[in-house]
């Protein structure tokens, strides 16, 4: 019998085929892909083969993620459900809409996609795409080409674990970014260690005794993204307490990924609750995004701010760039560098007050900041930067009218507007999060 | 209703005092599971839409109201909530088993938008809202009353969605008596009561223990629903439940038809919450206490020959502490202990204006003070308080001719909140502006006799909520407040006919409803906040029936359509069906009622099939919670002459398992047995019926 959720599929499938045939001969992407494979020819793969599922499994050393064939937006109500739509790389119109969302299938205890999911901040080795369920603790990669999911894995193990992070390490083995602890354990608030091809746990990294301690609480790790760059992967750890409120220096944790251990720690003076990183692969650096802690209310400004981390210095140098030179908080949550005199950052508006969210671009070196656009309210905003494409992608997430805008000439002063779409126009989900796959 | 005694002599009530003895034992357990008769026991009974020839709703003609009454076939191991879900025009959503958190809907409506009361105080608090239904015994529940889509004038503030209404009759005749039951999932009953009727004066009290383990079985897809291989059948665990409550109620008649009626009940009450099924919590609990009282003057020949008067003075006194400090449910570790108290009065008059008019008028005043702490905080957290009065005039005016009453009504409900503000970290902010709302409430009610047995009705409504304490002022923690926060409004309209008689009843009725300013729950990264930015509008209809034949055979039954859409214009909900409300949902329950076997045995039986249609989890409507087929059955033994009665009632027989709300499994097949035993004087004085 045919259903309508077979016409659906086969409706994928062709909408597929043109998508994939775009994406074709297409260069990596961003700052992951040219991490991954310096001389751009999208190959991060050091040898190997693929397995029955068409996963490809490498062996050997870490090689660190694969490369960028195309963009994933989420779109979600935060609450309830998600849905994933697929851009193509330097596309300006959605490859598909609803690829996999949380009525995909019929829900029994879980749906398939809760309200609290996310993407990693680099794509996958074997060309697969992960989303990362945090609400649920669990990981699915998914067959981008057919929008199918191919295995599934609970991170949790029987806890909250909410998940925020993978870095996908090739070499059969992954990061999972563990944010929140079992209660009363040790456990959590770590590095889960993962074969992502097995979906299996081989072991985990303990972020504890790396984490800076603040006078008066009990600091948690929490690490929140993770880059990798240069063999090494760079957590940034939110570093609070349990209840929030209380925060520790910012931290950057260096794991070598050869030895599942933490190699050193790079401190970020006078920034707190810093969750945003990215790497600068041309620039071997790093920059780091720190919202301050909600609980500073009017105060959180001052522990706001950027963070460039040159990773060629021995030890690395940090410089800072203080949230006030665009007068609100920094979002903590997210950065995208372009170079050292420009990097597009986000400040929030108020989530029950009139300012906005806004994106700017800021000159780290000079310490000047430029608006580039003005979101429909608080809290509503997320972007994504290609770099290889100059493109940059902001959603917003309004009620009545969410969308992605899609600015080109991202070097430009001002960049220009290039298009705009709607993320999830079958369900008419807002854009809340993007990620290369 | 099951019967009695036979005419028995001074042999049958010396055998009754020597069980009277036997029974006594029981209920204080020294000899196990026991008791039954006389008054209905509160753990036991069951539901019905208005029985044919059963008692109509006592506060309103022109309303599409049920009413339950304890004549009603006995059940084990009922809940408010499931008896809420057998009546149409009402969705439950059901957080787990006996006792878990579960609010009603009532034609479409949002749970905030409907009002409990019990013995006329008003259980939905300024604070948070919408009454937890799993938090409202049914000890001192001699009568629930329903009303859709309207508020009669005797309650004191209005809601948009309907009315529940919960309350103790006085004693009829002295008795005292006890049950005892046990039930799946650990489940144990033990309860007793007593009544004392003199000359002008009655005295009843009421007490009954409750606990369970809740440990019901369900299926775990670990959150992984692609993935099979990883499911595995768990129990519920951290469900345990242990609640203490009674009643007191006590009538004192004064000259003519004047009384005076007290009541009061206790909840104590500890339990386990029990977080999404996939990742159980193991320590988070909650812990409730709640007095609630009231003193009515009740007068039937103040106001002339048809005239009424009752002034009520009530108060409320709730203490529940929230302890999450593994910060398995919470945002963070919590440990709370909220106080709130409700201090009022409420007077409702009415009188007849020569033939064809009757005057009716309402003023009610009420304090509200919320007292939260939270254990863990910097700084306590600052109190909030409502001040709340209304007033309301009614007239129903009979055109004697068409046999049509004309019931316009107006009210005025006016509110002051204050409360100082707190920043999602518990910090103390400046504090907040004091508010004030003027609520106007208009409603229009015609019901007209066209025939012998036939009664149409139509009511068209303007009504109004005012946002809670926690949706305008936030709840200190993840919920950030929103003062501008306007009250939600809107109209209701429907047409009912009720047509039939002693043997068989039918009512049908259209209804519609257009909401606007819906005070929505909205969620950012890290904070969540209130806004006006729902619209909603309800069309649907509901048919009831119920039916006798050959004395002891009953049908009662229900089907309910509600479409239910979102009209808000924003992108993901736009012309969608709001989230957990059916579009369908029908009961059935046929029976037999106390069917005498000999003088000394009776029993009945019921089966029932409760029809659910699925439920959208999300105003996108992405993910649809699929439909149940609940089906039950029971039986009761009755030995009239020893004041026994034994019943035993499955439930959800088929094993269906689901949820109301994604993660949070329901109990699938149950079984409950009570054993109680009533003694009453009279009981071996009367003649058999």
């Amino acid at each position: 019998m045919i259903t309508s959720r077979h016409v659906l599929f086969l409706s994928l499938l062709v909408l597929c085929a043109g998508a994939c045939a775009d994406d074709e001969g297409e260069p990596p992407v961003g700052n992951d892909a040219s991490a991954a494979a310096p001389d751009g020819s999208g190959t991060a793969s050091d040898g190997g083969s693929s397995d029955d599922a068409g996963v490809e499994v490498r062996t050997g050393a870490p090689a660190g993620p694969g490369p960028a064939t195309g963009l994933a937006v989420l779109s979600s109500d935060l609450t309830m459900v998600t849905s994933l739509s697929l851009i193509p790389l330097g596309g300006t119109t959605l490859a598909r809409d609803a690829c996999l969302h949380s009525g995909t299938q019929s829900p029994a205890l879980s749906a398939a996609l809760s309200g609290d999911v996310t993407l990693p901040s680099q794509p996958q080795s074997a060309g697969e795409l992960l989303v990362i369920d945090r609400g649920a603790n669990v990981l699915t990669w998914i067959d981008p080409a057919v929008c199918t999911v191919r295995r599934q894995m609970n991170v949790g193990m029987g806890f909250a674990a909410n998940p925020s992070d993978v870095v996908d390490l090739g070499a059969g083995k992954a990061y999972v970014l563990r944010y929140l602890a079992r209660p009363s354990s040790d456990e959590g608030s770590d590095i889960l260690i993962i074969d992502p091809a097995g979906t299996r746990a081989l072991g985990r990294i303990d972020l504890r005794p790396h984490t800076p301690t603040a006078t008066g609480a009990t600091i948690l790790p929490m690490p929140a993204r993770a880059v990798w760059a240069g063999g090494k992967v760079y957590v940034a750890l939110n570093a609070l307490s349990a209840d929030y409120k209380a925060a520790a220096q910012g931290r950057v944790v260096v794991v070598d990924p050869a030895a599942d251990s933490v190699a050193g720690t790079i401190d970020l003076p006078g920034l707190k609750n810093c969750g945003g990183i990215e790497s600068l692969p041309e620039a071997n650096a790093l920059v780091v995004s720190c919202g301050g802690p909600f609980s500073d209310g009017d105060k959180r400004i001052d522990s706001s701010g950027l963070a460039w981390i040159d990773l060629a210095a021995t030890p690395p140098q940090v410089s800072v760039v203080r949230a006030a030179m665009v007068g609100r908080p920094i979002s903590g949550f997210s950065v995208a560098p372009l170079s050292e005199t420009r990097a597009f950052v986000l400040t929030e508006g108020d989530f029950a007050g009139p300012a906005k969210d806004t994106l700017w671009a800021v000159d780290m070196k000079a310490g000047a900041a430029t608006k580039i656009h003005e979101g429909s309210g608080g809290f509503v905003m997320s972007y994504q930067l290609d770099r290889v494409r100059k493109l940059l992608y902001v959603g917003d997430a309004s009620d009545k009218d969410p969308k992605i805008i899609v600015f080109g000439d991202v070097e430009a002063a001002v960049p220009a507007k290039r298009g705009e779409l709607k993320s999830n126009p079958m369900a008419g989900l807002p854009p809340r999060a993007f990620g290369f796959y | 209703m099951w019967s009695t005694q036979g005419a028995g002599g001074a042999e049958d009530a010396g055998r009754g005092r020597s069980k009277i003895i036997l029974y006594a034992l029981t209920a204080v357990g020294l000899l196990g599971p026991l008791p039954v008769r006389a008054e209905e026991p509160r753990y036991e009974t069951v539901v019905t839409a208005p029985p044919a020839g059963a008692s109509p709703a006592r506060e309103d003609m022109t309303a599409s109201a049920s009413v339950i009454t304890t004549e009603r076939t006995p059940r084990s191991g009922e809940s408010l909530t499931q008896l809420l879900s057998e009546l149409p025009g009402v969705a439950v959503t059901r957080l787990g088993a006996h006792g878990a958190f579960a609010t009603a809907s009532i034609r479409g409506s949002s749970p905030n938008q409907v009002q409990l009361y019990v013995d006329g105080v008003p259980l939905g608090s300024a604070a948070t809202g919408a009454v937890d239904l799993g938090l409202v015994p049914l000890l001192a529940a001699d009568r629930i009353e329903l009303y859709r889509g309207s508020t009669p004038l005797a309650f004191g503030s209005s809601a948009m969605g309907g009315i529940i209404a919960l309350t103790s009759e006085p004693p009829q005749a002295s008795a005292f008596g006890a049950h005892s039951g046990v039930g799946s999932f650990g489940t144990r009953m033990l309860g007793a009561h007593g009544a004392w009727v003199g000359a002008r004066a009655q005295v009843g009290a009421r007490l009954a223990l409750f606990d369970s383990r809740g440990d019901f079985p369900y299926r775990s897809d670990n959150g992984t629903l692609f993935d099979r291989t990883d499911d595995e059948n768990r129990r519920r665990e951290n469900n345990a439940l242990a609640q203490r409550d009674a009643a007191l109620r006590a009538a004192i008649a004064l000259e003519g038809r004047r009384q005076i009626v007290l009541a009061l009940s206790a909840l104590d009450r500890e339990q386990g919450l029990p977080s999404a099924g996939t990742v159980q919590s193991v320590a988070a609990s909650l812990e409730t206490r709640r007095i609630l009282g009231s003193a009515s003057y009740e007068g039937r020949d103040d106001l002339g020959q048809a005239g009424r008067v009752k002034a009520t003075l009530y108060g409320l006194a709730a203490e529940q502490r929230f302890r999450d400090t593994l910060g398995e449910i919470a945002f963070g570790p919590t440990d709370t202990r909220d106080r709130s108290g409700t201090f009022g009065a409420t007077l409702a008059a009415q009188r007849a204006v020569g033939a064809a008019w009757r005057l009716a008028g309402m003023v009610d005043a009420r304090r509200e003070e919320f007292h939260p702490r939270d254990r863990l905080a910097r700084e306590a957290r600052p109190r909030g308080s409502r001040s709340f009065a209304a007033a309301g005039v009614e007239l129903d005016a009979w055109w004697a001719r068409l046999d049509l009453d004309v019931v316009p009504s107006l009210r005025v409900e006016a509110a002051h909140d204050e409360i100082s503000h707190v920043d999602l970290y518990g910090g103390r902010t400046p504090t907040a502006e004091p508010a004030n709302h003027l609520l106007p409430i208009a409603r229009l009610g015609l019901l007209q006799r066209p025939a012998p047995g036939v009664r149409v009705r139509a009511n068209v409504a303007r009504y109004a909520r005012l946002p809670t304490l926690a949706e305008r002022y936030g709840n200190g923690g993840v919920i950030v407040g929103n003062p501008a926060l306007a009250p939600e409004a809107g109209f209701n309209a429907d047409l009912g006919v009720a047509a039939g008689g002693a043997t068989v009843l039918i009512d049908a009725a259209v209804f519609a409803s257009d909401a606007r300013d819906l005070i929505h729950f909205q969620k950012g990264s890290y904070h969540a906040r209130y806004r006006n930015i729902g619209r909603a509008r309800v069309l649907g209809g509901e048919l009831t029936g119920t039916a006798r034949l050959l004395r002891f055979a009953h049908l009662v039954g229900q089907t309910t359509f509600v479409d239910a859409r979102d009209t808000s214009g924003h992108s993901a909900s736009d012309g969608k069906q709001l989230p957990h409300r059916p579009r369908f949902r029908a009961y059935a329950r046929p029976e037999l009622r106390d069917v005498p076997v000999s003088d000394w045995l009776a029993f009945g039986l019921y089966g029932d099939v409760d029809i659910t249609d699925g439920t959208y989890a999300d105003v996108a409507n992405l993910v649809r919670l699929p439909g149940r087929l609940l089906v039950g059955a029971g039986a009761s033994l009755v030995l009239p002459r020893s004041g026994l009665r034994l019943s035993a009632s499955g439930y959800n027989l088929g094993d269906t398992r689901g949820s109301d709300v994604l993660g949070f499994p329901l109990p699938g097949r149950s079984l409950f047995l009570t054993l109680h035993f009533a003694y009453s004087p009279r009981q071996f004085k009367e003649p058999t019926r």
